[in-house]
């Protein structure tokens, strides 16, 4: 673990953090790259956020909440991407890069990335205020334990990088105060938590999480499931409200075993072809095929010639 | 004024319903979930559309599918899978009707008798229960489960594995048997054709085999509602109650609101041995919003383990001994999966057709399951990822590698022929343990107030509890590998709160207990409850519902005789099964 530097920043060291570390910074980044830090990139070869001098001269431009909106949803996306190919793998190219793919499609092809992100969003009513002290409390922790991420939340980024980075977080905060989804908190904790697993992560993908390997993904997950999981103590030590705080562990638990499971449901169901005005299925769906059910369907079968008899004759007892 | 008001038209609601109206009393049974008036017009046999849990047409939800399911606060890991409506949980339930182990009963001398839950058994004998379970059997009716591929392949494996067959219903050795099951058994072409043409009624009567059960039970297409194959309580007790007065004579149809939410039990303090005495309830109607009441002389609670303690302690009723939402048991569920070179008919037939049950530690069943729901299974684990991490707990034995959720290429191996894989639940006799518990939430509430919060943390379960556990996932795998598995996997679930129990037992003391042994709660007088939270233990293992049934007529009995001066029927009188004649013709009359 990095001790914190000193920053005249007015964002908190931990602040910083939370947004670097959950992907924040870098979804806004790859929505609009011109918003971004002006003499900052990103890409491979020259480290996540490594110099990128052909954008120096980039006028700084205050990200509206839309926009980030629209940078996080696509975050979320990604993750959950990710998400699909470590639970069902493929042939896509998140498979491929975690190192664990198939010849033949998986889970994303069902979109079950979709089902998971619609789910996670339903599957817990979060007040505001809740969310608001979750987060805050994960960056008060931050601030004490830093994540081992180096250069990075720390670092002078000059005015400009200041400025964007006071920006970034004050439409995160307004972006909180209005309709912020489920979903998008769990790809945050995630991918902070993919972070803290694995540091500095360099991949293709915005989500740090997708740029995992299967196995650190799992890491990930033993991290999350943890009954000292790290996540757990950040998320719950400083939520001033006793209520919230003694509810957070049941309520992480229940979005992390939701999206463990979500991701085999969401591949083998019919998700993906169900038409609403017939209550058929429009095709068969990838997951009957992957499984060899069904095989005449549509329409679902209501029958079969399974009847053998009764186990020795016997009709009652 | 009603003569009597229950809350809950599940699994056991309908049931006091059906009795109660047939003796030509007054009653209003008020739910809180939807109507499925027209399953062939409304339904499908998919799994997302009818099984989520959180849109689907089965969940624990407002009918409105526009609306959110209705949120529960869970403590630790686990995942709820019951469902409001008209029929409650018994909607996707698979229709499996065993009788309790006696060993839970008062007065059981078997010398296994300090195998099971001593300190909370039936406040009264297994021989009296004897006669409800009769009664309710022939009322459903329950019949000997047909066999098909994955029957005959169970059957042959738990040969091969040492076990005999049992062939009474009532539960005295170890061994495998057909399920008694709420179903009606396939007759005419049913189970024979596949060929939907020749699967409407009467050419098809009973059970098709589709393999949908879990996705409610709908077919044969064009029966009368009461001759549908499976006899969740929308197709059995619930016709009845609706029509009591064309079956029975002197019976009396039953009121029905659906869409109605409970949301305060109405009382009055009073001296005596009962602190309070019920006088009615009040419900908010879902749709619009509007806030009723009614009185009653007799007050039914009958919406399950969670929602009771929930609406307990909205209400303010009194809780002199804390045991209100204590003492919750669920099972202790988990899943082992054999992977087989040659099709066991993995997604076949009926969904649950056999089991073998272990008095003293539980039962074992074989399961079909379509692929969603079994990619759901496979993947739901309190030990982690197999190959990968434990969690602190996986543990090996009779199965391969450690126990764990299957997840990536293992997943997607497993799940490359559904038919190929023969499951089994693990139906554990686990114990009444203060600390398992159901209150209410500190920080969610919803339209009808704090919702319930569980609390039943699998890892810290009784040394009994995990023993038992253990010891049937070992008994699973064993048949598995008789049957020739290349491959056994146990899962250990994280919990699957689907077959709840006793979180409002009854009991023979005082001191933990919050009903009498008349089901009346100890605290309140004229308030009953009659769905599974009244039973007073996980009842050695087997499914609850046939016992909660037969238990709830035996509680109609009480409430006619304590509060309306009636005698008891059930020795005297012989039942009238709800595929009847003139319970079809009734049904046929009132055009359900």
């Amino acid at each position: 673990m990095s001790e914190t530097k000193p920053t005249n920043s007015s964002i908190s060291s931990g602040r910083r953090q939370l947004l670097i570390g959950s992907g924040v910074l870098g979804a806004a980044a790859a929505v609009n790259p011109g918003m971004a830090f002006a003499h900052w990139g990103r890409g491979r070869g020259k480290g996540r956020w490594g110099r990128d001098h052909s954008q120096e001269n980039v006028e700084p431009v205050e990200w509206t909440v839309e926009q980030l909106r629209t940078a996080l949803d696509r975050l979320r996306d990604d993750t959950f991407f990710a998400m699909i190919a470590f639970g069902v793998p493929g042939d896509d190219p998140y498979s491929e890069y975690q190192g664990v793919s198939t010849p033949y499609p998986g889970g994303i092809t069902t979109r079950a990335d979709l089902y998971l992100s619609g789910g996670t969003d339903l599957l817990v009513p979060m007040p505001t205020e809740y969310m608001h002290q979750l987060l805050a409390s994960v960056a008060t922790y931050l601030a004490i334990q830093p994540m081992d991420i180096p250069g990075m939340a720390a670092e002078d980024v000059g005015e400009n990088g200041e400025y964007l980075l006071e920006n970034l977080n004050s439409s995160f905060t307004d972006y909180l105060e209005g309709e912020a989804s489920n979903s998008v908190l769990v790809a945050l904790l995630i991918n902070l938590a993919a972070t803290r697993v694995a540091g500095s992560i360099d991949g293709p993908f915005p989500s740090p999480f997708a740029n995992l390997s299967w196995e650190q993904k799992a890491k990930v997950f033993e991290e999350l499931e943890s009954e000292s999981s790290w996540l757990k103590r950040a998320i719950t030590w400083n939520i001033p409200d006793r209520d919230y705080r003694e509810a957070t562990p049941g309520v992480l638990s229940s979005m992390v075993a939701f999206m463990l499971r979500i991701a085999g449901f969401g591949s083998y169901c019919e998700f993906a072809v169900f038409n609403p005005e017939t209550r058929e299925v429009a095709q068969r769906p990838l997951g009957w095929v992957l499984s060899q059910y069904a095989p005449d369907a549509p329409p679902s079968g209501i029958g079969s010639d399974d009847f053998i008899g009764y186990y020795q004759g016997r009709r009652s007892v | 004024m009603r003569d009597v008001i229950i809350i809950g038209a599940g699994g056991g609601g309908p049931v006091v319903a059906k009795e109660l109206a047939e003796r030509g009393l007054d009653v209003l049974v008020l739910e809180a979930g939807a109507r499925h008036a027209n399953p062939e017009q409304e339904w499908s046999a998919l799994e997302n559309h009818m099984n989520s849990s959180l849109t689907g047409k089965l969940r624990f939800g407002p009918a409105d599918p526009a609306k959110p399911a209705w949120f529960r606060e869970l403590v630790t890991p686990g995942s709820f899978s019951q469902v409001a409506g008209v029929g409650g949980t018994t909607l996707h339930y698979y229709g499996n009707s065993p009788r309790a182990m006696p060993g839970v009963f008062a007065g059981y001398r078997g010398q296994d008798r300090g195998m099971y839950d001593n300190r909370h058994k039936f406040p009264f004998s297994y021989d009296e229960m004897r006669r409800y379970y009769e009664w309710t059997e022939a009322t459903l009716p329950v019949q000997t489960a047909a066999m098909g591929t994955k029957e005959q392949a169970f059957f042959q494996a738990a040969e091969a594995a040492g076990l005999s067959p049992i062939t009474g219903k009532d539960i005295s050795h170890a061994g495998f048997r057909p399920q008694e099951n709420a179903i009606l058994q396939p007759g005419g072409n049913a189970g024979r054709t596949s060929d939907p043409s020749q699967l409407n009624y009467p050419d098809a009567r009973g059970c098709t085999l589709c393999g949908h059960c879990f996705q409610g039970c709908m077919l044969p297409k064009g029966a009368p509602r009461n001759l549908k194959a499976r006899r969740s309580t929308d197709n059995s007790y619930m016709p009845m109650a609706l029509t009591a007065d064309l079956w029975k004579s002197g019976g009396k149809a039953i009121t029905l609101i659906s869409d109605a939410y409970v949301t305060r039990i109405l009382s009055d303090r009073q001296w005596g041995r009962r602190l309070q005495k019920a006088t009615g309830v009040e419900w908010r109607d879902v749709n619009t919003g509007e806030v009723h009441s009614e009185d009653a002389r007799v007050v039914v609670m009958a919406g399950g383990c969670i929602e009771n303690p929930r609406l307990w302690m909205n209400s303010d009723l009194p809780d002199p001994n804390g045991w209100v939402g204590r003492g919750l048991t669920d099972h202790a569920l988990d899943w082992v999966t054999g992977i087989f070179d040659h099709d066991v008919g993995g997604a076949r037939g009926t969904s649950c057709s056999s089991r073998a049950d272990f008095p003293g530690y539980g039962a074992i069943q074989n399961t079909a399951n379509t692929p969603g729901v079994q990619a759901n299974n496979l993947t739901n684990s309190d030990s982690g990822i197999r190959g990968a991490y434990t969690s602190g707990v996986g543990g090996q034995g009779a199965w391969d590698g450690d126990a764990g959720r299957v997840y990536g290429t293992e997943l997607k191996e497993m799940m490359s022929d559904i038919n190929r894989q023969m499951s089994i639940l693990v139906l554990t006799d686990d114990d009444v343990e203060y600390r398992n518990k159901v209150d209410v939430s500190r920080v969610f509430r919803d339209d009808h107030g704090p919702v319930a919060r569980v609390d039943i943390d699998k890892r810290r379960r009784s040394r009994r509890t995990r023993r038992n556990r253990d010891y049937l996932a070992t008994r699973a795998a064993e048949i598995l590998r008789a049957a020739g598995a290349k491959k056994i996997v146990r899962n250990d679930w994280a919990p699957v709160l689907l077959h709840l129990q006793s979180s409002m037992r009854m009991g023979d003391s005082a001191r933990n207990s919050v009903l009498d042994e008349n089901c009346e709660a100890r605290a309140v007088q004229g308030l009953f409850i009659a769905d599974n939270s009244a039973l007073p233990n996980s009842l050695g293992g087997p499914n609850p519902t046939l016992s909660t049934q037969a238990l709830a007529t035996r509680t109609a009995e009480k409430i006619f005789q304590q509060y309306f001066g009636g005698d008891p029927w059930v020795d005297r009188e012989s039942p009238i099964c709800s595929i009847d004649d003139v319970v079809t013709q009734a049904v046929i009359d009132r055009g359900l």
